[in-house]
């Protein structure tokens, strides 16, 4: 860890936080909790993006995500009546057996299609790139197919010769890692004029559209809470 | 914002990465106390503030024109008995303080508070970090403050404490809406989220294009409040809101809630709800100067006229500080700055004091009705309004 900047100290620490708080989400059973580890993550969430140069995403993501749904969650989880959630988990019941096995079912799923997602890229990389490396290896290398670059002279660029390994090459290395620069984008990169002007030309039709499918959830909304009883059946 | 903080380790500019690492550090700590230390003297304000506005004397018993009060009321909170209840939920009734005081305090970070300062080499931002979405990122971190109230409603166990919570907080995410939106006609003014940019376009005379022709006002200064004057008027009533202060104090009600959100908290744990609503204070008291009245920036004065004149004045003080002119010039500028934020935040911050002194509370309904029926559609108007006469005095 030679070129370890406060930036790379930042990303460790919170990438960490973000894991912890994001598997406690899951493993809390306190609801109240799942749903503030999820503000939390949220928040972590948006200091990432400010790390990626993203400003506008990062505070966009706080306001809209932790400042305002997260808030409604907890608004409605706290009117619940905790207790009897919990007990309604925990309680034996053919209703849990079926909750369990409908779980079960879901992680089986998820595994099988990552698995085979898995299997696909690895089938989709050896059938692509396998044959030109070996190719370009077989002529640089008299016949005799290796893998990874063999001749650290050849033309690479600066961040593959920071790869290369060789402890023999040490002198080489460190000056292969002087001539890596850390590219930042451009200033206009994530700013907010740049995103707005991409939303407000070329995305147009699509930004309104959102917009649009959200004011028709809203009035659909009130429209719900306004026909008699609503949700709630009450008998007048 | 991270990339300017950032510490090299193990290369040739170790020294200067650690150099801006310390006085980064050193300005959250300095804000940070000032901050914290603002909020006695503003609870004295208040205190003789009221009794000087009601005919009485308020508290004049400890030291000179009692000012030792506040660190007597400090020893106080201090040493109160902790009482904890039984139905609390102790995690989130020892952490909701905490998460009310947080965000009061970040928010300030965004604020540029004087000029920059050069001295002896190194430029140094009178602000903690130089944002180019200042102003939403204060509006997101303050928009965090509802888990502070949430967070401490729920975990009490008390029936009055929830229903404080979910007053404050709906009345909170209801006047962040008309907050909000009341800004964009400021934004479309300034063009720019960055508060720097905002200063910088605050100085001189009052001065616009129409159809082509420049009009320039010579005794009038180029403040927000002259382009703006509606949105100012919507952001200070939706900020009074936000700070859940003296006409919108609704999530207390001795009548109906008693103390609201923090009824089950007392001794230092309430104290520190208490910082966190003056630190909101001072964090939108901060905003209205900055957006509306000049910020750090004197009226009418550019900061190049006032390092010109610590130039020719500040001689004197070379010698003594070991300066050269010119970082003498830079620091003074710096510190006569500081002092007119000062004064214009600490108006402002009066200002907050008067008005809860002088009108009289709303019902709650009154106050839904007020923030979504009067002041969102007003800030859409504004909106409009200030969009279309740019629009038509961009045409030539």
């Amino acid at each position: 860890m030679a070129f370890l900047t406060s930036e790379d100290i930042l990303f460790h620490f919170f990438a960490a936080a973000i894991v912890v708080s994001a598997l406690l989400v899951v493993f809390v059973s306190n609801p109240i909790y799942s749903a503030l580890f999820l503000a939390l993550t949220m928040s972590i969430l948006s200091i990432f993006f400010f790390m990626l140069h993203a400003p506008f995403v990062a505070v966009a993501q706080l306001t809209v995500y932790a400042g305002a749904v997260m808030v409604l969650f907890i608004m409605v989880v706290m009117l619940f009546d905790l207790k009897r959630e919990h007990e309604e988990v925990v309680k034996f019941s053919p209703v849990m057996i079926a909750k369990v096995t409908s779980a079960a079912l879901l992680c089986g799923f998820l595994i099988g299609v990552g698995w085979l997602g898995v299997n696909a890229t690895q089938v989709n990389a050896a059938t692509v790139l396998a044959p030109q490396v070996e190719a370009k290896d077989l002529d640089k290398s008299h016949g005799i197919p290796v893998m990874g670059p063999v001749n650290p002279d050849e033309d690479l660029t600066a961040a593959e010769e920071a790869n290369f390994v060789d402890s023999k090459d040490q002198v080489k290395k460190e000056a292969a890692l002087e001539k890596v620069e850390i590219k930042l984008p451009p200033d206009e990169f994530g700013s907010t004029a740049s995103l707005s002007k991409k939303l407000f030309s070329k995305y147009v039709f699509a930004f309104e559209a959102v917009s649009l499918l959200l004011l028709v959830a809203i009035v659909g909304s009130v429209a719900l809470a306004k026909s008699k009883g609503g949700t709630h059946h009450v008998s007048r | 914002m991270f990339g300017r903080v950032t510490l090299w380790i193990g290369t040739k500019e170790m020294g200067s990465g650690l150099l801006e690492f310390a006085i980064n550090a050193l300005k959250i700590v300095i804000v940070f106390v000032a901050i914290v230390s603002t909020v006695p003297l503003l609870v004295w304000v208040e205190r003789r503030g009221s009794a000087f506005m009601q005919n009485r004397l308020g508290p004049n018993r400890v030291g000179p024109l009692g000012l030792l009060q506040l660190l007597a009321d400090a020893i106080k909170f201090i040493f109160k008995e902790e009482f904890i209840p039984d139905h609390a939920d102790k995690v989130l009734y020892f952490m909701a303080p905490g998460l009310a005081l947080l965000p009061a305090a970040l928010t300030f970070a965004a604020v540029p508070f004087s000029s920059p300062v050069t001295i002896m080499g190194h430029t140094i931002n009178m602000q903690i970090a130089d944002i180019n979405v200042g102003i939403i990122y204060i509006f997101a971190v303050a928009s965090l403050a509802v888990y502070g109230v949430l967070t401490a409603g729920w975990s009490s166990g008390n029936k009055y404490s929830l229903i404080g919570a979910l007053r404050a907080c709906s009345q909170m995410i209801s006047y962040e809406i008309a907050m909000g939106l009341s800004l964009i006609g400021v934004l479309i003014m300034y063009q720019s989220f960055s508060l720097n940019d905002m200063i910088a376009s605050q100085i001189g005379g009052f001065n616009f294009n129409w159809h082509g022709v420049h009009h320039a006002f010579k005794y009038l200064p180029a403040w927000g409040i002259f382009y703006q004057p509606l949105s100012f008027i919507l952001f200070v009533t939706c900020g009074f809101a936000e700070t859940n202060r003296m006409p919108f104090d609704l999530p207390e009600g001795e009548a109906e809630l008693v103390g609201g959100y923090h009824t089950e908290y007392g001794g230092f744990k309430f104290n520190m709800f208490f910082m966190g609503e003056y630190g909101h204070m001072i964090t939108s008291s901060a905003l209205i100067t900055t957006l509306f009245f000049g910020g750090y920036a004197l009226p009418l004065i550019s900061p190049e006229q006032v390092a010109a004149f610590w130039i020719d004045h500040g001689a004197g003080l070379a010698g003594p500080l070991h300066l050269s002119i010119a970082d003498v010039s830079s620091l003074m500028t710096t510190l006569t700055h500081l002092a007119v934020f000062g004064l214009k935040t600490g108006f402002w911050l009066f200002f907050y004091v008067w008005v809860r002194w002088t009108l009289p509370r709303f019902r709650y309904d009154q106050l839904m009705d007020l923030g979504w029926k009067t002041l969102l559609p007003w800030s859409l108007v504004n909106l409009a309004l200030t969009a279309t006469v740019i629009f038509f005095a961009r045409v030539s």
